[in-house]
């Protein structure tokens, strides 16, 4: 999944504003941890409590960013932002992926829950 | 293997996109491919095993196309992700030109 803004400021507000703990409390979550050295921690505070894990993995300054992104009950999968100057302002890439293809599949397949509690129906029948 | 992970295959998934424009022959599709043309059965074979696609006879030959109802769930679900990192980008260039005001 790829999404790409333009933002009409340099790459170092920009940068500013997306490595800065209070500017990310702002537009992203509250943050528990935060340490921009690659293989340093980003921890941060969802609403429901649970804290979302993210480890550098590759950083330049004012031009990318790397993250292994690990929600609460999800495999980790990469969130990438790429800065580029344009004109005035700043192109920013996000990619996000390698996304667990089993979370997709939990989506995907409603049926396939549905013949899961069948199963489970079936075996309290069989049981009883 | 899951249809997520039949996808993932560089080869399939520009198969996908030939079906997408529209139906096709196996020996159509093979002509995009350097691949020998077993080896595009082989995977036409997988994405039919997974629903992606279906076939109909026409004559001797057998055309391919998408079946479209796994790739929209796939696409829904997709969209959740679009959506949060969507609002979150909005709201970081909120956060920017706060950040510009302060100073």
């Amino acid at each position: 999944m790829r999404l790409t803004r333009y933002y009409r400021a340099s790459p170092d507000e920009v940068w500013a504003a997306i490595t800065d703990a209070s500017s990310i409390a702002r537009w992203l979550a509250p943050v528990h941890d935060l340490d921009l050295a690659p293989g340093g921690n980003l921890e941060l505070k969802l609403d429901s409590g649970a804290r979302l894990l993210a480890r550098v993995r590759a950083v330049q300054t004012e031009r990318l960013l790397e993250l292994d992104w690990t929600p609460p009950g999800e495999e980790p999968s990469v969130v990438r932002f790429e800065l580029t100057p344009d004109g005035d302002g700043t192109v920013l890439a996000l990619d996000h992926r390698l996304i667990d293809a089993r979370v997709g599949m939990r989506a995907m397949s409603r049926w396939e829950t549905h013949l899961t509690r069948l199963d489970v129906l079936i075996g309290e029948v069989e049981a009883r | 293997m899951n249809a997520l992970e039949a996808l993932a295959e560089p080869t399939r998934r520009r198969i996908i996109e030939l079906l997408a424009e529209q139906e096709r022959s196996a020996g159509e599709i093979a002509s995009h491919f350097p691949t020998s043309r077993p080896g595009i059965s082989r995977h036409l074979r997988v994405l039919r095993e997974y629903g992606l696609v279906c076939t109909r006879g026409d004559g001797q030959r057998r055309l391919y196309s998408l079946d479209p109802v796994p790739l929209q769930e796939l696409d829904e679900w997709l969209q959740r992700y679009r959506r949060f990192w969507d609002n979150r980008l909005d709201a970081l260039d909120t956060e920017i030109r706060r950040r510009r005001r302060a100073t």
